[in-house]
């Protein structure tokens, strides 16, 4: 969903270039722009609630102008480290809780020991 | 309400995109759903309301204010979502804590916040603000404006851009419009 002059807008000047697996949508103008200081207008309809975070990073690269191919001309080789991406899940249940969050387990780990304490006898730690 | 009730998903536990990810999602924005017509409406009027009129309490501490009157000026430009930079407390609806909090300022801070009229939210920016930062060890500095307030969003960074601000003031308004409470 976009606002009225968006859609507006995309309806009248609006070139698709492609759609990510989440349903978003990507154009650019028809008409291409020269002028100095200028640059081609990119922009994205969200497909259901508008959310910055749910624009891919691949996708995210073109929209920021770091790269002119979009990614169903070049698509990005998928490294084996890669994650899926995920939106910002804060607000829902599955939103990332830290161990020892008071939302979740409410206590955290016990200290590991690999770290030397001070102790206030033997001075300052540094000298 | 439908965010605790209702688990999609394990905490913590990522989603991956598709069905299941969209209900976690829906159940975020349309909360409205699970209440009466009247009160949905009436609900949303009032969020859509507040969402386009936060008027920040401009109290920038340190050089995160910079930042923030990047986020107020003509690129980022925060009056196109209806915010306006207020010099009073009365008069504002969000503060956004930019900066250090030194000792010294953390009573001024807390009557500034008692001032402000409810529904009344803090945002948090840089690191300083969230947990001490660069100052944590420092004898003169409060770790954290949550210590003092309570906070609604944390935005890290050291300074966060002016687009991290703008970002977080949007999940600011998708905060307002998920709770949906008339009285706070």
């Amino acid at each position: 969903m976009a606002t009225i002059g968006t859609r507006l807008y995309t309806k009248l000047c609006g070139a698709l270039v492609g759609e990510d697996d989440a349903g978003n949508r990507y154009y650019r103008e028809r008409w291409g722009r020269s002028g100095p200081g200028e640059r081609e207008r990119r922009w994205v309809v969200y497909e259901g609630e508008v959310e910055a975070s749910r624009v891919p990073p691949e996708w995210h690269r073109w929209l920021h102008h770091s790269t002119d191919e979009p990614p169903t001309e070049a698509p990005l080789r998928a490294q084996p480290w890669e994650k899926p991406h995920q939106p910002n899940l804060t607000g829902t249940a599955a939103a990332y809780r830290p161990p020892g969050h008071i939302l979740g387990r409410g206590r955290r780990d016990r200290a590991t020991g690999d770290y030397e304490p001070w102790q206030p006898d033997e001075g300052p730690a540094n000298g | 309400m439908g965010v605790e009730s209702t688990t999609v998903g394990l905490p913590g536990k990522p989603l991956a995109a598709g069905e299941a990810q969209d209900q976690a999602l829906a159940l975020v924005s349309d909360e409205l759903n699970d209440k009466g017509f009247v009160v949905a409406q009436l609900d949303s009027v009032i969020n859509w309301a507040r969402t386009g009129s936060l008027w920040p309490m401009t109290f920038g501490l340190a050089c995160c204010a910079v930042e923030f009157m990047q986020t107020i000026a003509s690129r980022y430009d925060i009056d196109r979502i209806g915010m306006v930079p207020r010099a009073s407390p009365r008069q504002s609806d969000v503060m956004i804590v930019a900066g250090t909090l030194c000792n010294k300022m953390a009573p001024a801070f807390r009557r500034v916040y008692d001032q402000m009229p409810e529904p009344r939210y803090v945002i948090s920016m840089g690191s300083c603000a969230n947990g001490g930062g660069y100052y944590h060890y420092s004898y003169s500095v409060v770790r954290g404006c949550d210590r003092v307030v309570p906070v609604d969003v944390y935005v890290p960074g050291c300074p966060p851009t002016a687009e991290a601000l703008l970002y977080g003031i949007m999940q600011l308004q998708r905060k307002i419009r998920r709770e949906g409470t008339i009285a706070r």
